[in-house]
């Protein structure tokens, strides 16, 4: 059952927001509300590249465990490149 | 392609750098490609009897895409089926302001850190790298248990059905929290239970941070090559009792990035 590599990367995902997302306890109650607040107000925030790095860990552990096939994977993975760029070019330019 | 195309428009005048060996002789590393896919050979810089293993490479900033990570990775497995590896950072580059990138290498890497290397080396001689992720298999099922488990979370949850988004937000987020709470308690409780089995066999144990929320553990082994055999059967007894709940993600063996990676910082002279 040992597979032959795997990708090392440090930094990790994002708890809270994801698990305030998961309809736990079906749709009345919402949670789904907060869930999506927080998420808004941590895109606004959190424009940071640790929170886009962990975005990145956890797209790769989407792949490897088969839930989204190679085209998503590069489509997302391309789109969380490009943000982390142009934050590291607007920190160069500060 | 965001790295590439940068790539592209400078000429090749840096080294990538992939691993450090002790090798005192100069030599080429065939049937892997470089990082960048620009075809360039897989070689050694020499200082004494350590060696860097590099590739040449225009100076640029290589992105952290998946198929660039795998190119390095492969590379110093590669190396790895010949020699005790200690990986560099991915991404590393000489400096474009440097005269010649191979005495930069050869003299402000590996002979100013030359002692460092042989102790790292003699520390990694003899053993491997495995990788060992384990998630919940069925995430809905967990937050069903801690809701079973967790009176006050259930009365939480009855005292907000039935009234408005506005009248419940505090009690909501406080839902939230309880849960949150729970599952870390759960996850810790599971990882420490699996951990242990290994105690007896690795030499060190690092735990990586989680990563996604189904996930119990996420851990990096170092352990000695001949108890490698007896760290598989740990985890194929553990796959055999907690199959139904849990999937193991077993890889290696690994370059031992989590116990000796190297990270190069170029200093001015």
């Amino acid at each position: 059952m040992k597979e032959g590599r795997k990708i090392q990367q440090e930094e990790g995902g994002d708890l809270l927001t994801n698990i305030l997302t998961f309809p736990i306890l079906g749709a009345p109650i919402m949670v789904h509300w907060v869930a999506q607040k927080l998420i808004e107000a941590a895109e606004q925030e959190e424009l940071d590249e640790g929170k886009l790095q962990g975005k990145l860990l956890e797209l790769q552990m989407q792949y490897e465990l088969g839930e989204i096939d190679d085209e998503e994977y590069a489509r997302q993975e391309t789109a969380i490149l490009e943000r982390l760029n142009a934050i590291r070019k607007a920190k160069e330019e500060e | 392609m965001l790295g590439v195309s940068m790539a592209e428009e400078k000429t090749r005048e840096a080294k990538y750098l992939y691993c450090i060996i002790k090798c005192s002789q100069e030599c080429n590393f065939n049937g892997v490609s470089a990082v960048g896919g620009h075809g360039s050979q897989i070689h050694t810089v020499v200082f004494k009897d350590l060696a860097c293993v590099v590739s040449d490479s225009p100076d640029t900033e290589y992105d952290s895409t998946r198929v660039n990570m795998m190119a390095h990775e492969t590379v110093i497995e590669r190396v790895m089926s010949e020699f005790t590896v200690l990986p560099i950072r991915f991404g590393t580059v000489t400096t474009k302001d440097s005269g010649s990138p191979v005495e930069d290498i050869r003299h402000k890497l590996l002979e100013r850190h030359y002692d460092e290397f042989l102790s790292l080396h003699e520390d990694m001689s003899g053993r491997v790298e495995l990788g060992l992720k384990v998630l919940w298999r069925d995430e809905k099922a967990i937050y069903q248990e801690i809701v079973a488990e967790n009176r006050e979370l259930r009365r939480l949850r009855d005292s907000i059905q039935g009234r408005s988004a506005e009248a419940t937000h505090f009690d909501r987020v406080r839902l939230g929290e309880i849960v949150k709470k729970a599952l870390d308690q759960k996850r810790d409780r599971e990882a420490r239970m699996l951990l242990t089995r290994f105690h007896p066999i690795a030499d060190r144990i690092r735990e990586n941070r989680i990563i996604i929320d189904r996930m119990v553990l996420n851990a990096a082994l170092l352990v000695n090559k001949d108890r490698e055999r007896e760290c598989d059967e740990v985890v194929e007894r553990l796959d055999e009792e907690l199959g139904e709940r849990m999937v193991f993600k077993y890889t290696g063996p690994n370059p031992p990035f989590n116990f000796c990676q190297i990270t190069v910082k170029w200093e001015k002279e």
